[in-house]
């Protein structure tokens, strides 16, 4: 008896030791360790073109560019914020700079894929810039980092320069050679050659380093001549079919500003500065980038973070631009970088012999081509005074806004550089006292929970979330 | 013995196939081994062989004489024994060696008597009145007596538990164990309940108890669609699998709260163990006896949130609006700055600038508005509305704009349940089974929801030969709705709308009358068009099944090595399936491309297999040893499959080959673990040292952490045998002390980074996205220590019993995933950490106040348990500071070092330093605080519950109230219901008639209110902290009602309320019909009837809930929901028939 009951002990002892296997069994079959970076990119793209150029999450910088009002849950545009908002557009574009670090990361090793590589570089310093322009000195250098919990926030200066190096690198980055280096379906996505690509890239760095003319003239001058002096070193986009921009499937990807009517939403009106704007201007773009309001027929905006007014006087946005469930997101247009062109040449910097006027006319007419105006049409809105070129910058830049149609955070951005449109306040601000719409966005109470001391740091001189220390490129004055 | 060692192999093929069929075939050699043990032990049986003497006797009644029949008679130390029939006479053949008979029945005091040679031993047994020798099923399903525990164990019994018939057995226990919350969600058809057990101990993981059915773990998964603070999307509740079992079936449940019980269930039962024994055949009779019952249960709508009755749909409507503006002459004074509005008559101003009906989209003034800032309702005004008369060319007609102060209520029907249970117990010499079959059907409040279960249970106890039984037990439950209504801030939740976001005129009958049909620009019939379904489209059309299958059960052979030694092997399984489809007509809110439709599937499988060896021996005649080596085996299998659509071909054909774009997502999760433990119990007299080892590997961990052993150590001193202080005034007295720690792995798949994909490809691109969690380095177990010292005592011979316990608890290296800064890369990141404290004390009183044999009984018992939940560390760096636990709209319950668990922080009135608050002078309205402020912790100070039961003869009485005192609620009803205007208080103190001056006629609860500070250009000043400043001056700017609560969105200190409660719970009567007219019935045996209400009156809740919401509220099973109402669907006050008849 004694040794039987002796024997299951021992038996029991070793029950508990049977552990094979385990390892694979705690290995999930579902999900790969690694994936393919052109599907890493292909996310990516998507991810950001529906927090940037999308409605999901209600965020407010087309209203804060004057472009687009909120009808319904007018809350934000009054400054009134949803934390969880300002927390998801945060965490989505650092996420998705993550995921490009780590395409980075595995293709800048030997035998790595160049061109997604160049891609890589030139995504993560469009969504940077972003980021940088909505939030001022973020964390970069020592952000997406697992192995730095506490990451510190680079000043803006900083990242602009860095962003221009980081472009001018992916440019000599790509290889012509697609069979060692193949775009794959994912970055095709966007463009489907190595050269629409680089174009992008350059006039990326255009972009970039004419948001820093005004602060950083010296270092943006060198770029833009850099770029301009040399076009076949440094392609640009050239026509409209260079812009970049994702075109949504339908089906389980639908546009999201169509996305949103589809889940039984209509939030979102004409800015009724915009609108009078575009009236003033005889802008034959009007009747493209909106509807007339059901009531009367007329086109009417409605006025960023006003009060409730029966929302059938509203124009709405036109069909182009958020009716089509196979839409678009438009992430640079060529008529910007004309634009861009045009005031380097204002700025008396070289050009390779365009004109401001040249650029500018340009601009104008690619981007009533772009919207679909007849050329006909074009000519005659070009011949107006109020449009024909006189030498002024604001011309450029008032056109820039007219572009940027729903391109609410490069149209944010250029405002606050240029001031050109003036836009007020939202008149019912939950913040008084203000002569201008907000000149950042809200740091997320996330990264004052989770990395408190630069986050607090980084938070010092800001006043009501939105306003106080402007951006480094922003030299307005007399503004508050 | 042939046929025996056929039944061995027998068994041991059924083991085969369990295990084999369940497990993939290259998992390692364990179980096989388990069976091969098993196999082993069985054939043992051959091999003892023993003399047998043959005893037979008969037990009566101390109290009238009678034999009893039923009572169980076991030869000490084994499980050799049998039960005396309907004349009280037993036999049975002991062995040889078999010293002591014992003889157990319900409602008598067990006897030991010594064998001492003798063939005939008659008994008689005293009835217990307090139940002294209790004994109470402990840790592996062995019941010990309640007197020699060292910790606290509470059982409740299977009449206490069907009284007033749970669907969810879950709530059964609320107040009726010290220490424990039970929060359930509220009046939806099998929605969850979250039981906590002394406290919570983790932050985001599980903090569910273990469910034990009959020795073995059954799942007890909660897949809640969302969590309870998701907005938007499609939101249910499905409940937490451990409402599949019976209620009918279950002969008591015990709940093991501290860790000395737990630690020999392992890691899973950290969170404290709830241990339910099904009935087994009945013992009283050889042959046939069978049960049936019967219940039918009424549920009606109650606490429904308070609502005005004053005015209607629409803006700008306030009187005090209207009078305000019209003796303006510059438009852009006015309040209501609309255009075309005629301001000559109340009239005219109604229907031009505040509600008049054109499409509910918009198009009208205000006519998609879902508030009711309207114009005033019952003074005659005659508005267009949704429900008019239409025509063609000028629309809706004005009709008499009228309150429906019930049309809330009247949405809701009256609830119907139905329960027919019926069991077959079959006792013969050497088997005893009983058969349990059940069918429940219940129709909810909510039109067109239901539930259907039924559940067939199978038990039987097999001697097979002198030594050996085998113990069978099979559960088959099949779960079905064909509607679980929405939850959670959600179109498909009918509350988001009615209790929120509604019209105050609507007519529910005409929406009633015309789900079905199509307004004149083709949209649904509704009064809104914008943001809300018709209700009854939502209950009918958007609608959510589910039919869930499952088994469970085990098998155990026991076979009796000698009389103080035993050997048990069994393996249990539960394994279910689940399905669920999801339905969005076509033209729903939300919907508009030809609907949409998703499907879930589940597939969840555990099995367990344990091998123990049990002894008990006296070693001496005062010293006693008994214990139990053990060793267990796990696997767990979870298999998900989603499916769902965006747009559909056909209008509301819900096929997938119907659907425009697919999305899939599909998982699988496994893991395994394996123990040895032993249990340990030595007695002297009135001393017992208990003690637990374990040691678990479990698949989750990394391979140098996947051993971690754990074990507990207790003392139960019986001071008044030892001292022998036994008197009349105190009969019993003791004192227990115990101290444990216990382990916890966690989920599978925690130790790599990997790539995650998009539901749906894109333009046929799959689209992967890197780990969004960093993950682990060097994760080890969770380890939870636990101390307890209790006492219990019993005075005026046990008329009165106190049990006290005093708990600490401190939970250590939970595994969690925590947020971490998103500039990081990543949104979380898993990590071993934090220390939370638990320190409690529960008591148990228990006073028989009035006895009489015969007579009048009234019998007291209260439960009281205080908690204090204070997190000490979040990270061991200490770096990390706030770590949010949940959150809805802003409102964050937040674990903070240092600071009580679940801190509810958000943004408050901005307030001087006298606490007033501050007004901004150029509108009247309160200021918002410019940083966030705690407010308290969400979890209660203290819960207690006191049942009264009143018996006369076969009449018994039970009422039952329950409280709970303290914790904080952020309530969305009260949040959103006031920025609408539908609660009561936007209308109070006639402030939409006369303006609101806050701190004089509004927000008085707050306190005062003074001015706030302006520079010369009018401007808000704030000191150097960022925070406004006051004046002192007291408030006296008037603000329209309508301005100052549609202001208030950011401002979640509104809407906190204090949960307190007290509940009267339950009130049942039953009636025994006596033995001397059932006698007359001829084969009927007993007949009870009874009628019973539950949740019958809130007696008390805190002035703070001005929404009128049941503050008892939570939302699904896990930590989202904690702290926080989310258009709670009303809870129900039900009545009750129930009958039981015994053939």
């Amino acid at each position: 008896m004694k040794t039987k009951i002796f024997s299951l002990l021992i038996i029991f002892v070793f029950l508990g030791s049977c552990t094979k296997d385990w390892e694979e069994m705690n290995t999930d079959p579902d999900r790969p360790i690694d994936a393919p970076s052109t599907n890493v990119i292909a996310d990516v793209i998507r991810a950001v073109s529906a927090t940037v150029f999308g409605v999901g999450d209600m965020d407010e910088m087309a209203g804060y560019a004057g472009q687009i009002a909120k009808i319904q849950y007018i809350d934000e545009a009054k400054y009134k914020f949803r934390e969880g908002t300002i927390d998801n557009n945060w965490l989505t574009l650092y996420l998705r700079a993550n995921d490009l670090k780590v395409v980075i990361d595995k293709e800048s090793k030997s035998g790595g894929n160049k061109n997604l590589l160049a891609i890589a570089i030139t995504l993560r310093c469009y969504i940077f810039q972003v980021i940088t322009d909505w939030w001022g000195d973020v964390p970069y250098s020592q952000s997406c980092d697992p192995a730095n919990l506490s990451p510190g926030y680079d000043s803006q200066q900083t990242i602009y320069t860095d962003l221009l190096a980081k472009l001018k690198e992916a440019n000599s980055t790509y290889d012509n050679n697609t069979t060692l280096n193949p775009l794959g379906t994912g970055a095709n996505l966007m463009f489907n050659s190595v050269a629409r690509w680089k174009k992008f890239t350059n006039s990326l760095r255009l972009r970039v380093a004419i948001r820093i003319s005004k602060v950083a003239p010296v270092v943006a001058r060198q770029h833009i001549e850099e770029i301009l002096g040399d076009p076949t070193t440094y392609p640009i986009m050239v026509d409209n079919t260079d812009n970049a921009l994702l075109n949504w499937p339908g089906g389980s990807w639908k546009e999201p500003y169509r996305a949103n009517i589809d889940a039984g939403r209509d939030d979102h009106g004409m800015g009724e500065q915009y609108v009078n704007e575009l009236i003033a201007y005889a802008d034959p773009r009007l009747p493209i980038y909106a509807k007339p309001a059901t009531s009367d027929g007329a086109y009417r905006g409605y006025v960023v973070g006003g009060p409730n007014v029966s929302i059938n006087t509203i124009s709405r946005l036109g069909a182009r631009y958020r009716d089509n469930l196979t839409g678009f997101s438009m992430w640079m247009r060529v008529a910007e970088v004309k634009f861009y062109i045009a005031e380097a040449a204002f700025n008396g910097w070289s050009t390779n012999g365009v004109t401001a006027q040249a650029a500018y006319e340009s601009g104008v007419n690619l981007s009533c081509l772009e919207a679909g105006v007849a050329p006909a049409a074009i000519t005659t809105y070009m011949a107006q005074p109020i449009v024909a070129w006189d030498g002024s910058v604001n011309k450029i830049y008032m056109q820039k806004w007219f572009c940027l149609m729903k391109m609410g955070a490069e149209a944010w951005a250029e405002t606050r550089r240029t001031d050109v449109p003036v836009l007020p306040m939202a008149i019912q601000s939950v913040f008084p006292g203000h002569n201008r719409p907000p000149f950042r966005y809200k740091y997320p109470q996330s990264e004052e929970n989770l990395n408190t001391d630069n986050a607090l740091a980084a938070k010092a001189g800001i006043s009501d979330n939105f306003w106080g220390k402007k951006m480094w490129w922003d030299t307005r004055t007399g503004v508050n | 013995m042939l046929a025996i060692r056929n039944f061995i192999l027998y068994i041991s093929k059924v083991q085969n196939y369990l295990l084999t069929s369940i497990c993939k075939p290259k998992t390692c050699s364990m179980k096989r081994l388990c069976v091969f043990l098993a196999c082993l032990v069985l054939v043992g049986v051959n091999l003892a062989q023993a003399q047998t003497v043959r005893i037979t006797g008969t037990v009566t009644s101390s109290e009238d004489g009678m034999p009893i029949p039923g009572v169980s008679v076991i030869v000490k130390g084994t499980t050799n024994g049998a039960a005396t029939n309907i004349d009280g006479k037993y036999e049975l053949n002991a062995g040889a060696d078999a010293q002591t008979l014992v003889f157990s029945s319900v409602g008598f005091k067990a006897q030991e008597v010594a064998i001492g040679g003798r063939a005939v031993i008659d008994v008689v047994l005293e009835s217990e009145s307090l139940q002294m020798e209790e004994l109470v099923v402990t840790a592996l399903g062995i019941s010990r007596s309640k007197k020699s525990l060292v910790y606290s164990v509470q059982d409740v019994k299977g009449d206490a538990l069907t009284s007033t018939k749970e669907t969810n057995v879950v709530n059964s226990l609320s107040g009726k164990i010290a220490g424990i919350q039970v929060t359930s969600a509220g009046g939806s058809l099998g929605s969850s309940s979250r039981i906590t057990i002394r406290g919570n101990n983790t932050f985001t993981g599980n903090t569910q108890p273990l469910f034990v059915v009959d020795g073995t773990p059954i799942v007890n998964y909660s897949s809640d669609v969302t969590g309870g603070a998701v907005t938007g999307g499609n939101a249910q509740d499905f409940g937490n699998s451990a409402m599949d079992i019976d209620p009918n079936s279950i002969e008591s449940i015990s709940v093991l709260k501290g860790g000395s019980a737990a630690a020999a269930y392992g890691m899973r039962a950290a969170n404290g163990v709830i241990i339910i024994t099904t009935k087994k055949g009945s013992q009283k009779k050889k042959g046939l006896g069978i049960n049936f019952s019967h219940t039918t249960t009424l549920d009606r709508v109650t606490l429904l949130p308070k609502f005005q009755n004053e005015y209607g749909q629409g803006k700008y409507g306030d009187e005090y609006i209207y009078n305000h503006d019209k003796v303006l002459v510059d438009p852009d004074d006015r309040i209501n700055q609309g255009d075309d509005i005629d301001w000559s008559t109340y009239q005219n101003y109604s229907t031009t600038g505040s509600f008049n009906y054109v499409d509910g989209n918009g198009n009208g003034i205000y006519d998609n508005e879902d508030v009711s800032w309207g114009p005033r309702l019952d003074i005659g005004l005659m508005i267009p509305q949704f429900n008019s008369p239409y025509n063609a060319t000028t629309g809706y007609d004005a009709t008499p704009w009228i309150s429906q102060p019930n049309n809330v209520k009247d949405f809701f029907q009256t609830g119907v349940a139905n329960e027919d249970a019926i069991d077959f117990n079959i006792t013969t010499e050497t088997s005893s089974t009983r058969l349990g079959l059940s069918n429940s059907t219940s129709k909810g409040v909510i039109p067109n929801t239901d539930l259907t279960r039924r559940n067939v249970s199978l038990a039987s106890t097999l001697k097979l030969a002198k030594k050996f039984k085998v113990d069978v037990n099979g559960n088959y439950v099949n779960t079905k709705n064909d509607n679980i209504a929405g939850t959670s801030y959600n179109v498909n939740n009918v509350m988001q709308s009615l209790g929120n976001w509604f019209g105050r005129q609507v007519n529910m009958k005409a929406l009633k009358d015309n789900w079905n049909s199509f307004d004149p620009f083709g949209q649904p019939y509704n009064w809104n068009a914008s943001y809300h379904n018709n209700p009854y489209w939502t209950v009918n059309n958007n609608t959510t099944q589910r039919t869930r299958n499952r088994v469970f059960g085990n098998v155990a052979a026991t076979y009796t090595i000698t009389d103080w030694l035993n050997v048990m092997g069994r393996v249990g399984t539960d394994y279910q399936y689940e399905f669920r489809k999801h339905v969005e007509f076509d033209k729903s809110n939300g919907f508009k491309d030809g609907g949409y439709f998703s499907q879930r599937q589940y597939e969840i499988s555990e099995t367990n297999a344990d091998l123990m060896l049990n002894f008990d021996k006296n070693i001496t005649q005062d010293i006693r040893l008994d214990g139990t080596f053990g060793a267990a085996y796990m696997n767990y299998k979870n298999r998900f499959n989603f499916y769902d659509t965006r747009g559909l071909t056909v209008p509301n054909l819900f096929t997938i080959t119907n659907a425009k774009a697919n999305n899939i997502q599909t998982t699988f999760q496994e893991k395994e673990s394996n123990s040895v433990y032993a249990l340990a119990n030595i007695t002297y007299k009135w001393l017992t040292i208990s003690g637990t080892f374990r040691n678990d590997w479990s698949s989750t961990l990394p391979k140098d952490a996947w051993s971690f052993k754990y074990y507990s150590i207790g003392a139960n001193f019986i001071f008044t045998d030892a001292f022998k202080l036994g008197t009349d005034i105190l009969s019993f007295g003791k004192i227990r002390a115990s101290y444990a720690k216990t382990g916890t792995a966690t989920d599978p798949y925690k130790l790599n980074a990997t790539f995650g994909s998009q539901a749906s490809a894109f333009s046929g691109v799959t689209l992967f996205g890197n780990s969004r969690t960093i993950p682990p380095k060097g994760l080890v177990n969770e380890t939870t220590y636990a101390s307890e010292i209790g006492t219990e005592l019993r005075f005026v011979n046990n008329r009165f019993g106190v049990d006290a316990t005093y708990f600490s608890k401190k939970s250590v290296d939970m595994i969690m995933d925590i947020e971490i800064p998103k500039s990081t890369g990543y949104n979380l990141q898993t990590i071993n950490a934090g220390e939370i404290v638990n320190k409690g004390v529960e008591l148990s009183l228990n006073a028989g106040i009035i006895k009489s044999a015969n007579g009048f009984n009234w019998e007291v018992d209260i439960n009281w348990s205080k908690i204090e939940n204070k997190v000490n560390k979040l990270d061991s760096e200490g770096k990390l500071k706030t770590l949010q636990i949940t959150s809805s709209w802003s409102a964050l319950v937040n674990a903070r070092p240092g600071s009580d668990y679940g801190v509810l922080t958000c943004t408050g009135f901005a307030r001087d330093a006298e606490g007033r608050l501050i007004i901004d002078p150029s509108t009247g309205a309160p200021l918002a605080d410019t940083k966030l402020r705690d407010f308290g912790s969400v979890v209660p100070k203290w819960m207690g519950g006191i049942r009264n039961t009143f018996s006369y003869k076969g009449l018994s009485l039970t009422t039952f109230i329950d409280a709970r005192m303290g914790g904080k609620i952020f309530s969305l009803t009260k949040y959103f219901g006031i920025q609408a205007g539908v609660l009561e208080e936007t209308t109070k103190n006639g402030i939409r008639e006369n303006g609101a001056i806050v701190g004089e006629n509004v927000f008085t609860e707050f306190g005062d209110a003074v001015l706030g500070q302006v520079d010369g250009s009018g401007t808000l000043v704030k000191d150097a902290d960022g925070n406004y400043i006051g004046t002192g001056v007291k408030n006296d700017v008037t603000i329209s009602a309508f301005d100052l609560y549609q202001g208030l969105f950011g401002i979640q200190e509104v809407a906190l309320i204090d949960a307190s409660y007290v509940k009267l719970r339950e009130v049942s009567l039953s009636y025994n019909l006596p033995k001397s007219i059932v006698a007359k019935l001829g084969f009927i045996q007993s007949v009870n009837v009874g009628v019973f209400g539950k949740n019958l009156l809130l007696l008390y809740s805190d002035k703070s809930n001005t929404a009128g919401i049941d503050p008892e509220t939570g939302t699904g099973a896990n930590q989202n929901g904690l702290g926080i109402e989310i258009n709670a669907l009303p809870s129900v006050r039900s009545f009750g028939f129930k009958m039981n008849i015994g053939f």
